[in-house]
């Protein structure tokens, strides 16, 4: 995903590099915190879904389960 | 926000780093104790039943190893694939 439109210039023309490297930086940042919060997400809703009895162990079936939901979970924004 | 990597201190970067997996944990326990609480507590009692606390234990334990699977199986696709999803 791209954080679109270009940076507009300070009253003294093309930014610094030291802002460069802070925009690429924030980009990065904000883009790993999106990540992660798809994640928990994804992670929240398949529990509920997988986990309503919760057993004594985390068994084959579950994490097919799991993969199941996040595939889905992900399929279906398109 | 963050500095550039440049300007700041290894120690720093380790504390950051710290700090953020503390954070990540804390926020597991937090949407952990909600979840559970709500799997397995149907009416509050004078104290917590056996039945309620082994579906606490349980939920508890399959939560956390559901959070690592689902972050090592996105991970794993991750490094299969470009990013973006």
């Amino acid at each position: 995903m791209s954080y679109g439109g270009g940076y507009g210039g300070g009253a003294g023309g093309a930014p610094k590099q030291d802002d460069h490297a802070i925009m690429e930086q924030v980009k990065s940042q904000l883009q790993m915190q999106m990540v992660q919060e798809f994640y928990q997400t994804v992670r929240d809703k398949c529990f509920k879904v997988c986990f309503s009895s919760p057993g004594s162990s985390f068994s084959s079936s579950d994490q097919k389960c799991l993969s199941r939901c996040m595939d889905r979970y992900q399929d279906y924004p398109r | 926000m963050a500095a550039p990597d440049q300007q700041v201190s290894p120690e720093l970067q380790q504390f950051i780093a710290r700090e953020s997996q503390v954070a990540q944990i804390q926020s597991m326990i937090s949407s952990l104790t909600e979840v559970c609480w709500d799997t397995c507590i149907q009416s509050p009692g004078n104290y917590l039943s056996s039945k309620e606390s082994s579906c606490l234990e349980n939920c508890a334990r399959r939560f956390v190893e559901s959070t690592q699977y689902i972050l090592q199986r996105a991970a794993h696709k991750a490094d299969g694939s470009s990013s973006g999803f």
